[in-house]
């Protein structure tokens, strides 16, 4: 019996299959257990929203009750047409998308390192990595689906079919404002020849398909327009929201206005700087670097941008764990990332200040962005050096 | 796609005006970050920024472009150099909000630095004398700088002459600040300088005709600098490389912040600037670089916001590694044995 059980796990990958299940039900069994939870952001902003859905129907979207995105609402008219609670079926919702998400992580690393093992861990990872269980299941946040759709375009892009993946990108821009987050990688990539020009039509074009229906619903085209500048300008009581940024280091309750100008600016400057270093580098644009360039400005815009809230590192996470699959070294940066991370959910979930000041978590997020810098700087030596690199990664001594 | 290919072209497509000869994309990047670092600069102000500061402060980010051309001979490092310091935070805090003199300052010594010369071009160590003599005499927060040109002297830079005149620069105006300040009765042993003094209690003993700690504060400054120079004179008359002169300025000065009292926020606005020119001659050093940067800012953020939001002393204790590691590689420049292990390339 022993022996045949043995045999059968081996054969097939049957083993993989089983532990794939079992995560899969354990992720779901957790996400059950806490979805009576009800966040602050449930009974401010999405109750209500919901139920001015639910009295005005999709003439609702008229009226500028919303800040967010007007897909966002969309899927909101859509929850409010399902027979059951509302918060369970969008907490169920966003749900089904985390699983979707870790699926997208799984097959990039599989893309991208050609290892079943890894893919499998970092589905496993991702299902299980506590910020994202909380975004979704308790705080009845919607990151994933940006994330998501930001990880698809990954994969076409990975894949050269740069339309499909432009097109991701550009429903993901229309969802969320915080895709431009990563946007200077796809410049690179257009300086790389990966993408042309004529790609980045889809930003407008995905964006405009996106506010057309609240446009059609009655509320003036301009303020659809504006929908982003509005929410950049929201927010304006700190320079961080529970964020691990620089802003926690220098400060972030003082020149509040003059910070947030000088902050846009000063990062704007950095990413030319960047840029133009980045340009000059003589490298081949494997699958690795494209990863790393998203994750890199990802981190980079974040730190020095004033008014991030705890919840923007959620697609960094997911970028960072698909790298740490890719360079096993760097796997420690996605362990101390998603320390970082959780504290700011802890404080909004449970109205406590952290133990770990945040000054200190910012000098954590600076070592990590200083780590994944360098891994730019020297990739194209790295490059040059990838097979022993890579021994030595899995234990190998080259002979 | 045509426009593609075109665009892509022009990016790294070489142009000539008079001598200057330069990709498209240098010239874009040099047009782009000075619009963005004037841009920096106006939240702070209800009109346009001060012309003066603004124009020194370009011209100090320029001057440093030069510096770092002659000294690496690369032309990207001299454009990333002059991008970095236009939107150098520390510099629009000392100019542009603080309408502090610490960016004229700076822009003189840096000046002055490219008077002594690079490594294997003559220098104008007369020039050099003159203005960072002038310097010397300006402010007391240069003082430091003195025990580098000591050792400059010892590695056949400066001439005995030259060195007697900044000494005397630098001696008289040292002698005449603390003759005032140790008298006037200051209830903070530094103001925003995150040194010493922030570790061990920045608070002054009253009721004394002088103050006793920041007396022996200045004592030890002056004693453990004069050790340093002793200790860097050791070595043969060899020549420095454009980044050891550098670090050698970096520990004199910092060495000498650290220890003095009554230093305020604007000591670090040199060191803020030399530091980012030291990144751009020795990039593996970023390190320091990027500390200083962050201990400099703290200063001047302390001095903004009334209080810190991390506790002073650890950037103080961050400013002392610092200076640690750069004492142990001056040791090595000067003594040319390898203390610190390399990693590998």
């Amino acid at each position: 019996m022993d022996t045949y059980v043995r045999e059968w796990l081996k054969k097939d990958r049957h083993a993989e299959y089983i532990f794939l299940l079992a995560v899969t039900l354990l992720a779901v069994l957790v996400r059950v257990c806490v979805r009576s939870f009800i966040s602050d952001d449930w009974i401010i902003f999405w109750d209500d929203w919901l139920l001015q859905l639910k009295s005005k129907g999709f003439l609702g979207l008229s009226e500028d009750f919303y800040d967010y995105a007007p897909p966002i609402m969309y899927f909101l008219y859509l929850i409010t047409r399902l027979p059951m609670n509302y918060m369970t079926a969008y907490k169920g919702v966003c749900c089904l998308l985390d699983f979707a998400g870790a699926a997208m992580v799984g097959a990039l690393v599989l893309e991208c390192t050609k290892n079943r093992k890894r893919a499998v861990f970092a589905y496993s990872v991702f299902l299980f990595l506590p910020t994202v269980i909380l975004n979704a299941a308790v705080w009845c946040q919607c990151d994933m689906i940006y994330t998501l759709l930001i990880l698809i375009s990954m994969y076409f892009l990975l894949k050269d079919r740069p339309w499909p993946g432009m097109w991701f990108y550009g429903a993901a821009f229309s969802v969320k404002l915080q895709t431009l987050f990563i946007f200077p990688f796809l410049v690179i990539l257009w300086v790389r020849k990966k993408v042309d020009l004529k790609h980045f039509v889809t930003i407008p074009v995905m964006y405009f398909l996106g506010i057309l229906p609240a446009w059609l619903a009655g509320r003036p085209f301009s303020e659809l327009l504006d929908i982003y500048i509005a929410q950049g300008g929201q927010d304006r009581w700190s320079l961080s929201i529970k964020f691990p940024n620089i802003y926690q280091i220098i400060g972030n309750d003082y020149f509040l206005d003059e910070y947030m100008g000088a902050g846009m600016y000063l990062i704007l400057g950095i990413l030319m700087i960047v840029m133009f270093w980045i340009a000059y580098q003589r490298v081949r644009v494997t699958r690795e670097y494209v990863i790393l360039l998203a994750l890199f400005f990802g981190i980079l815009t974040t730190y020095f941008l004033p008014h991030m809230h705890e919840r923007y590192l959620y697609l960094t996470d997911a970028f960072l764990l698909i790298y740490g699959m890719m360079r096993l070294r760097r796997f420690p940066l996605f362990v101390t990332a998603a320390f970082t991370g959780i504290m700011g959910y802890s404080q909004y979930l449970t109205k406590q200040t952290p133990p770990v000041p945040y000054g200190v978590l910012a000098i954590l997020q600076l070592g990590i962005l200083i780590v994944l810098g360098l891994d730019l700087y020297w990739f194209p030596m790295y490059e040059g050096d990838r097979q022993k690199l890579d021994d030595e990664e899995e234990g190998r001594i080259p002979g | 796609m045509k426009i593609d290919k075109l665009l892509r072209e022009l990016l790294f497509r070489k142009f000539t005006i008079g001598f200057l000869q330069f990709d498209f994309l240098e010239g874009l990047l040099a047009v782009c970050v000075t619009g963005v670092g004037f841009l920096l600069r106006t939240p702070f102000e209800t009109g346009l920024p001060p012309f003066l500061y603004l124009l020194a402060e370009w011209y100090l980010a320029f001057v440093s472009a030069v510096y770092v051309r002659r000294a690496t001979r690369s032309k990207k490092r001299a454009l990333v150099t002059y991008a970095v310091l236009v939107i150098l935070p520390c510099l629009a805090a000392e100019g542009t909000i603080l309408r502090g003199d610490a960016c004229l300052g700076a822009l003189l010594f840096v000046c002055a630095l490219l008077f002594l010369g690079t490594e294997g071009e003559e220098g104008r160590p007369w020039l050099f004398t003159i203005v960072a003599g002038g310097l010397l005499l300006w402010s007391v927060r240069y003082t430091g700088l003195l025990f580098a040109c000591a050792v400059l002297w010892q590695k056949r830079r400066l001439k005995i002459g030259q060195l007697l005149l900044l000494l005397a620069a630098g001696g008289a105006r040292f002698a005449y600040t603390y003759r005032l300040w140790l008298h006037a009765g200051y209830t903070l042993a530094t103001f925003h300088w995150p040194n010493i003094y922030e570790i061990i209690g920045r608070e002054t003993v009253q009721g004394q005709l002088v103050d006793p700690v920041a007396l022996v504060g200045l004592f030890t400054a002056l004693g453990l600098l004069m050790i340093f120079l002793w200790l860097f004179s050791q070595g043969e008359e060899e020549q420095l490389t454009p980044a050891a002169v550098l670090r050698l300025f970096l520990f004199f000065g910092l060495a000498a912040g650290f220890l003095l009292p009554y230093m305020d926020q604007s000591y670090g606005c040199l060191f803020g600037v030399l530091s980012a020119l030291y990144v751009m001659l020795a990039p593996r050093e970023f390190l320091v670089g990027i500390a200083l940067q962050f201990v400099v800012y703290a200063g001047y953020q302390e001095g903004f916001r009334g209080s810190s939001m991390m506790p002073m002393a650890l950037f103080a204790a961050l400013q002392l590694l610092v200076i640690c590691w750069l004492g142990v590689r001056v040791l090595e420049d000067v003594t040319g044995v390898k203390i610190v292990c390399r990693q590998r390339s």
